[in-house]
């Protein structure tokens, strides 16, 4: 859990920061959203005391972050940014054991975990001994997630982590990150100005402004501030369209493997290609079912 | 798998440096019998034979150049990495600004001028060849360390690495070309100063060519210059 109580931090006459706070839940995945200047990532940077404040509290765990040894709080942060950083003269391997090697971990220990973490991120092993350069964009970025998560860390802060990649390869990490924080229910603060990765990826979402926080709630909750200029200009007033992509088909009718990927947005292109807005489905048992338009906007009332 | 470019390269900068070497070697050991053809183009004295023989001067040389840049870039590397890790931009232009002005002093004065303390032979050389290494190491140890990419620099702070291990790990290695190069400039340099150490009674390379000047002999002067040549060149190729 981490708490940030009445954050502040000015650069000259420009305040970045003005008197944030901020409650993260265990294990939840906050993302931070905002125009550029919004003071985002120096609330993020905050956290693992990359950037001192000027005033106002960060709380790990109920303990001042100012508490910990600085550098042992930040081997047990998680930290991924856009530029992923990869040391180039070192191999993914090494890349990867970065932090468990500063925490002196056994060889074999490590070994193991960066295996398991190439897997997760879909990586192949044979890239342990490739040098960053040898890399796509989309694989170096993978490789920043398995850096960030090498340690087992309770919290990760990603900033911008899958800004500078392709819009396919974007959405595959994008998908292959929301899987890894199912599985492993990291506390993450995430960074992105991005609206629809935020919709992807939020447990929470906070809306950033000036140095400020304009709103902090559910993907889902924000529908119901449609009418806030704050929503309608950040979010967009097509949000409801843009949730429908955090849903997938199986939610609503259970789905073969195969077609279980298929997106509510997607249904709802289908609906308005048919002449009578209603669509047929067919669900895992074989069975053929009738969806319509007043289905999808019944299945977004019910996840309020 | 290298990709074939790469080695094809390797091998041309390898086969480079050999036949520098392989030069250099035929030209101090061998000088004796290359004399006999060289002194129809070059006018000097085939009986004439120097007191001290060519591979005596090579070791002298190397000794004269390899001690003082070898304290230089001690001298230097621990300023630089101060500096470095200080973070402070007074105490970097300070010290550059200190090393400059030392390379502007000539190195012919400082010789000159500390013979009446450290009296004739190697120390007077030694130290005007020490001053002249310094800014080289110096400018490209401080400029390598601080102009690294920014991305890994806040990766290595975030991870949780000491400025100590930072320095270790990620940052010397990555400025490590940078460096290189700066050692390289000032060992090259130093090879060719080295030569006016004849002047106060040092050994070296430097002794045929004061001679030959001092003879008219060209054929002694080119004796100890185009050693001084091959050996630059095969020290200039040689460090990667």
């Amino acid at each position: 859990m981490i708490r940030i109580k009445q954050l502040t931090k000015n650069y000259g006459e420009f305040e970045a920061l003005n008197g944030v706070d901020l409650e993260i839940n265990e294990g939840e995945c906050v993302v931070l959203i905002g125009p550029s200047g919004c003071g985002k990532t120096t609330l993020l940077k905050s956290i693992n005391r990359m950037i001192e404040p000027n005033s106002g509290e960060i709380e790990i765990d109920d303990q001042n972050v100012n508490s910990y040894n600085l550098e042992e709080l930040r081997r047990n942060i998680g930290y991924c940014i856009q530029n992923v950083g990869l040391f180039p003269h070192y191999s993914v391997r090494d890349n990867i054991a970065v932090v468990p090697k500063l925490l002196k971990w056994a060889k074999k220990d490590i070994d193991d975990r960066v295996d398991y973490l190439m897997d997760l991120t879909g990586l192949p092993r044979s890239y342990r001994d490739k040098k960053p350069y040898e890399l796509s964009g989309g694989e170096s970025q993978r490789v920043g997630v398995c850096r960030a998560l090498a340690a087992d860390p309770k919290i990760l802060l990603m900033d911008e982590p899958f800004g500078a990649v392709d819009p396919m390869t974007r959405i595959k990490i994008q998908l292959a990150f929301r899987n890894i924080q199912k599985e492993l229910k990291k506390t993450v603060v995430f960074v992105t100005h991005d609206v629809e990765e935020a919709i992807l990826l939020a447990d929470r979402i906070a809306i950033m402004q000036h140095g400020k926080i304009l709103g902090y709630d559910t993907p889902e909750a924000f529908r119901h501030a449609m009418e806030e200029d704050f929503v309608q200009s950040f979010l967009g007033p097509d949000y409801p369209l843009k949730l429908l992509k955090r849903h997938r088909l199986d939610e609503m009718i259970p789905q073969e493997e195969e077609s279980s990927q298929v997106t509510l947005n997607e249904i709802l292109a289908r609906l308005l290609q048919s002449p009578q807005g209603v669509i047929t489905i067919q669900d895992a048992d074989g069975k053929d079912k009738q969806l319509g338009f007043a289905d999808l906007s019944r299945f977004l009332r019910e996840r309020d | 798998m290298i990709p074939l470019k790469y080695r094809l390269s390797d091998f041309r900068s390898h086969f480079i440096t050999i036949l520098y070497f392989v030069l250099f070697v035929v030209w101090i050991f061998g000088f004796d019998t290359l004399k006999e053809f060289l002194v129809l183009w070059f006018p000097g004295r085939l009986d004439l034979v120097s007191r001290t023989p060519l591979p005596i001067l090579a070791l002298q040389h190397l000794q004269l150049v390899l001690v003082s840049t070898g304290v230089s870039i001690l001298v230097a590397s621990l300023f630089g990495i101060a500096v470095h890790l200080s973070r402070s931009a007074e105490l970097e232009s300070l010290v550059l600004g200190g090393g400059s002005l030392l390379e502007t002093i000539p190195s012919a004065a400082i010789i000159a001028l500390s013979v009446p303390l450290l009296g004739y032979g190697n120390a007077p050389v030694l130290l005007a060849l020490g001053v002249y290494a310094i800014l080289p190491v110096l400018r490209n140890m401080i400029v390598g360390l601080r102009s690294l990419p920014s991305a890994v620099i806040e990766t290595a702070k975030g991870v949780g690495m000491t400025p100590f291990q930072r320095l270790i790990h990620v940052e010397l290695p990555l400025a490590r070309p940078m460096i290189m190069a700066g050692i390289k400039t000032a060992l090259v340099i130093n090879i060719s100063v080295a030569t006016i150490g004849a002047t106060v009674g040092a050994g070296g390379f430097g002794v045929p060519i004061i001679a030959g000047i001092r003879t008219f002999d060209s054929l002694r002067v080119l004796q100890g210059s185009l050693a001084v040549i091959l050996l630059a060149l095969f020290t200039e190729h040689v460090i990667r």
